[in-house]
């Protein structure tokens, strides 16, 4: 049985696909988009996070460090990443939940059987479980099994990818996805690669042959402020889109809430001084997608 | 696209209505007399009577003598007190609390009643006579002292002590339908065809006497009410509103003496009924049942001819909503905390089953939800029925209702009460008949008196006697009952049996006091309109309090399942199985209130399984507690000759019996409230998500407790927003009903307008957020339930 790195599974999501869903989050991410709200899904490692609103700065996790990588200073507990080894021995002895380790192994059995806690609200609902990540597709032959699993119970399935993955991740999993959920974030190479760290040749060719070979697919494009809001920019992308023949796309607007978890995992957030896009704003780019390219828009999707 | 708000959905009824709402709800309860004045002139003068015959005439006069009023626009007529909102004192219950509270009830924060000088001074003449007089005094003499001590520390509460039984659904169509005068016929023959031979006789022949006394005098109530529309008519100028006056004097000539014809007239004649029901007792969760059924009759040849004013049926509905929350209930401070927010429990059903088993929703069951959603007032609280063949259509209206935030409708599920009232004993017909009376607990209407006022127990109160032996440390005092020193106990399962032993007792002692009160409420206050219109009791001769019905429960209720499962948890994961922790340690930070034991607190919190996140360890406990208290409680009869049931709701008691438990381990300090609602988990504890939640609730089995298991759900208005989320939220519904939940409501409120509407109270007037099982106006309540409902779990979209 195959096993992947998981560091979330939510239940009753509203989003990421039809009805109620379980949504899988798995760890790891070819791309490093300076927006990301979910920094923890970066690495397919997993990490130590620290949440110091819930810290009651008790000492119990630095008496049984074995490597010596926390400490406890005036402005809260520190934590050496160099030496710390992700052993986990002082979240589990943390008593208000503020150390966790993210990322955790699971078998498809394991994350098949928590999917399906939820199936009487999937089948009331039409809803299902979604990949999500990081890039599920990086974890491809564990998301397939699960897949595979998944189908034959009559679990509606969606993956949510940014593509930039070798094509042949996304060839395997094909029969048994019932909604693509796919990321663009920009047409121009040298943008893409500014914001994202990597090039954009292979989530748009992927693209390209995902939209000949499955017929469900939803372009999901989040917004971001001096990045890709100019109104040539948004045409492009639109215009990529109908020209696969896609009808479909989901504005994801910029927001700040994962900022604090940058700090709590000893990252920095490069754009802690950009602001959010305003309502206008989205409507303006939800209208022109409407009226100019006559796509179906839907704002959070 | 944006959905309109609940203020537009409230913009539109009519202007009448709006005005009518508007006087209500800026009108500040006040205190009463006429009721007081009367019945202790009419008990004066009939000192020597029988106490059934006392009964009529006392009824008699009030009908007779108090003051009546037909307020400008008024479509259906017919009130409660001398003021609008006005509550009148039912002397014959308690008067201590009146008479103490005289200064203060204008001084409460929630629950504020005004009353002038003039009044308190009838009060003070009046009340005094009735001291050992009462329902309350003859109780209490009758108590055994450890039960008496139980209730008065709270660990149970008793809720008939100080007021009558009410929640009943009567059987109105048949007082509809048939009229009165039809009816005192049918008693007359009864009373004439009684045999000289039958050893009750007498009781019989004098019950007879007394309900026609009393059918008679509500048939001249009505026309009082006649009389003045006609004399308000003679003066009015306006042509419109004359002509109405003339048609309400004529419709009170008319009903509830003879069956009613038209549509108004069912509604007006429904009206005296359910009023007269309220003047005769003060118990509430007097409740109209299944009116989307009886009334319906009355409007379907009307919808049907087109010509006919379709929006003037619409106006006469919200017009009788309005008049629901006229009726109005004064309680000791006490039971002002249990019961915030002025409730009246008028639960009023919609939907379901035919008594033949086919889907009964009809055109009326969506006006009625149509008037919840235009009036916005938390009376009547309206909740609807739902069962496999229910039509997608309506469910999603009722979703859509439910969206707006007033908690209404509350959601039954006919799959798991029909199978509830088949094991009760009702037939498949009267079984499929079901209603809901006050919060959540499901009854036959017309054929039962199932006592479901008998009171509440504190189940996380036991916990903390189990882990004391006996001793309350909050209020330093030993109690005579003790399961031992609890560092003794050796293994969870010798924990758990301590624990069942002290949940007995208390029960024990719990169903010892209600008894009481149940054969006391039958000899001195019995209901007399009220069993006309209950079957059996005619032909039994005797009222439903006595036993005259064809069923009869009596149905106690379970408070905080959750803070006692949760804290269960704790101590078989900590002290049990892991040893981390030890009784000494904890007893000393329980009884510390966890001052300097914040880390302990905070294990006791995080690391251990809570109730509400789909995690077996802990909904095991929960059930089996459940369980084992349904166990238990068969083992009671009542007085009437009925067995025990019962029902997990909390009201708001949950907020009056916090702080009466110390620190409990499921980390919960001694100023944080109790889990609220029967079966909700306690408030911020589901981490999961809803559907985790639902797994855990449904878990339980809730055929057990045959009484209510209510359960209240915060969702985030975000997550209602579009069509995607109105779906979703019916498929909650559903999904939970299929895994044997029996009811489900929610709120759809977000914290920041709560909190914004307890900064600037006055920008809402109208801001009606559930409880429990029910609705009320935010404002109306208290600080400690304003947070509860803050604090409850809001769940988001993600």
């Amino acid at each position: 049985m195959e096993t992947g790195i998981v560091y979330n599974i939510q239940r009753f999501c509203n989003h990421d696909g039809p009805g109620l869903r379980t949504v899988v989050f798995l760890k790891g991410c070819p791309l490093r988009c300076k927006w990301c709200c979910n920094p923890e899904s970066q690495s397919q490692y997993p990490e130590l996070m620290h949440n110091p609103i819930n810290c009651l700065k008790c000492g119990e996790c630095i008496s049984c460090c074995s490597q010596k990588s926390l400490t406890l200073t005036s402005t809260g507990l520190s934590i050496d990443r160099q030496t710390c080894n992700t052993c986990g021995i002082c979240a589990t002895q943390c008593c208000c939940g503020a150390l966790q380790i993210i990322g955790k192994n699971y078998t498809t059995d394991e994350i098949v059987s928590m999917v399906l806690k939820d199936q009487e609200f999937f089948t009331n609902s039409g809803g299902g479980v979604t990949f999500s990540g990081g890039e599920p597709l990086r974890q491809s032959s564990f998301v397939l099994e699960i897949l595979e699993k998944l189908t034959r119970l009559g679990v509606h399935t969606a993956i949510e990818t940014a593509g930039a993955v070798a094509w042949e991740h996304f060839e395997r999993v094909i029969p048994f996805v019932g909604v693509f959920l796919y990321d663009l974030k920009h047409i121009e190479d040298s943008a893409h690669r500014e914001g994202t760290k990597a090039g954009n040749k292979l989530p748009l060719e992927n693209l390209k042959k995902l939209a000949l070979r499955h017929k469900d697919i939803i372009v999901r494009v989040p917004l971001i402020p001096d990045f890709n809001m100019d109104e040539k920019s948004i045409l492009n992308i639109g215009l990529f889109v109908k020209e696969q023949g896609l009808k479909t796309i989901h504005l994801l607007p910029y927001h700040r809430l994962g900022q604090n978890k940058y700090k709590n995992l000893g990252k920095i957030f490069e754009l802690e001084e950009t602001l959010p896009p305003s309502q206008e704003q989205v409507d303006t780019i939800s209208k022109m997608l409407q009226t100019k390219l006559k796509l179906t828009v839907i704002v959070d999707g | 696209m944006t959905r309109p708000t609940r203020w537009q959905k409230m913009e539109e009824t009519s202007g009448r209505v709006k005005k009518l709402r508007h006087e209500l709800i800026n009108t500040t309860p006040e205190i009463c007399t006429d009721r007081a004045i009367l019945i202790s002139k009419s008990y004066e003068e009939t000192l020597s009577q029988p106490y059934i015959l006392r009964r009529a005439y006392a009824l008699e006069k009030i009908l007779l003598n108090m003051g009546i009023y037909i307020h400008e626009g008024e479509l259906i007529v017919g009130n409660l007190a001398e003021k609008l909102r006005g509550a009148p004192v039912y002397p014959e219950y308690a008067v201590d609390f009146v008479l103490n509270e005289l200064d203060t009830f204008n001084l409460r924060e929630a629950d504020k009643f005004i009353i002038s000088e003039k009044n308190k001074e009838i009060l003070r003449q009046i009340l005094p006579k009735w001291q050992g007089n009462t329902v309350k005094d003859a109780a209490y003499q009758l108590f055994p002292s450890q039960a008496k001590e139980a209730s008065q520390d709270l660990i149970c509460i008793l809720t008939t002590l100080r007021s009558g039984v009410g929640h009943m659904i009567i059987d109105y169509k048949y007082g509809i339908d048939n009229g009165l005068l039809g009816i005192i016929k049918e008693i007359e023959t009864l009373m004439e065809n009684l045999d000289i031979q039958d050893p009750s006789y007498a009781t019989k022949k004098e019950y007879y006497l007394a309900v026609i006394i009393v059918c008679k005098a509500a048939i001249a109530f009505a026309n009082r009410f006649a009389d003045l529309a006609q004399s308000l008519a003679d003066s009015e100028e306006d042509p419109t509103r004359k002509k109405e006056l003339l048609t309400i004097a004529k419709n009170c000539q008319k009903v509830p003496a003879y069956p009613a014809e038209t549509f108004w007239e069912a509604l007006q004649s429904f009206w005296f009924i359910h009023l007269i029901l309220q003047l005769e007792s003060n118990g509430h969760s007097v409740s109209p049942g299944r009116f989307d059924q009886y009334i319906y009759p009355y409007l379907k040849g009307p919808l049907e001819k087109k010509d006919e004013d379709q929006e003037f049926f619409k106006e006469l509905i919200d017009c009788l909503w309005v008049k629901f929350n006229d009726i109005n209930k004064v309680r000791d401070k006490v039971n002002s905390i249990a019961f915030g927010g002025y409730p009246m429990f008028q639960n009023l059903i919609v939907g379901g089953q035919t008594a033949e088993g086919e889907c009964a929703v009809n055109e009326l069951s969506y006006m009625c939800l149509s008037a919840t959603e235009r009036v916005g007032l938390p009376q009547p609280s309206l909740s609807a029925r739902w069962y496999y063949g229910s039509p997608e259509t309506f469910l999603s209206r009722c979703c859509e209702v439910a969206s707006f935030g007033t908690g209404m409708p509350a959601f039954y599920n006919d799959e798991i009460l029909i199978p509830i009232m088949l094991q009760q004993g009702y037939t498949l017909q009267e079984a499929r008949d079901y209603a809901v009376v006050g919060c959540a607990e499901a009854t036959v209407p017309g054929v039962s008196e199932t006592w479901l006022p008998g009171g509440f127990l504190n189940l996380t109160k036991m916990i903390e006697l189990t882990i004391f032996n006996g001793h309350d440390h909050v209020m330093n005092k030993q109690y005579q009952f003790k399961t031992g020193e609890v560092e003794c106990l050796e293994t969870f399962e010798e924990f758990k049996e301590a624990y069942f032993e002290q949940l007995s007792y208390y029960l024990k002692q719990h169903v010892a006091c209600t008894n009481i009160l149940d054969s006391v409420h039958g000899s001195l206050v019995p209901t007399l309109f009220e069993s006309v219109f209950i079957h059996n009791c005619l032909e039994n001769g005797k009222t439903s309090l006595q036993g005259g019905a064809k069923y009869n429960f009596t149905s106690p209720n379970a408070v905080s399942l959750a803070n006692t499962a949760d804290s269960l948890a704790a101590i078989k994961k900590f002290i049990y199985e892991d040893k981390t922790i030890t009784w000494a340690e904890l007893k000393v930070a329980l009884m510390n209130n966890f001052n300097n034991a914040e880390q302990l607190r905070q294990r006791l919190l995080n690391l251990a399984p809570k109730y509400g996140n789909d995690d077996a360890y802990v909904d095991a406990i929960a059930r089996e507690v459940v369980e084992r208290f349904s166990k238990e409680i068969q083992k009671y009869s009542n007085p009437r000759g009925g067995k025990y049931q019962f029902g997990l709701y909390s009201i708001s008691c949950h907020v009056l019996l916090a702080d009466k438990v110390g620190a409990t381990p499921d980390g919960r300090k001694q100023e944080m409230l109790l889990a609220d609602g029967g079966v909700s988990c306690a408030q911020g504890r589901d981490k999961n998500g809803v559907t985790a939640m639902l797994k855990s609730v449904a878990n339980l089995d809730q055929f057990k407790s045959s009484g209510a298991a209510l359960l209240n759900v915060k969702l985030a208005p975000s997550f209602l927003k579009d069509e995607k989320g109105l779906s979703n939220f019916a498929s909650i519904i559903k999904s939970y009903f299929m895994l044997k939940g029996q009811h489900i409501q929610f709120n759809v409120v977000d914290a920041a307008m709560l909190r914004d509407a307890q900064k600037n109270p006055e920008k809402y007037p109208l801001l009606v957020v559930r409880v429990a099982g029910f609705s009320v106006l935010f404002n109306c309540i208290d600080r400690m339930l304003q947070e509860d409902i803050i604090m409850r779990t809001e769940y988001q979209t993600l």
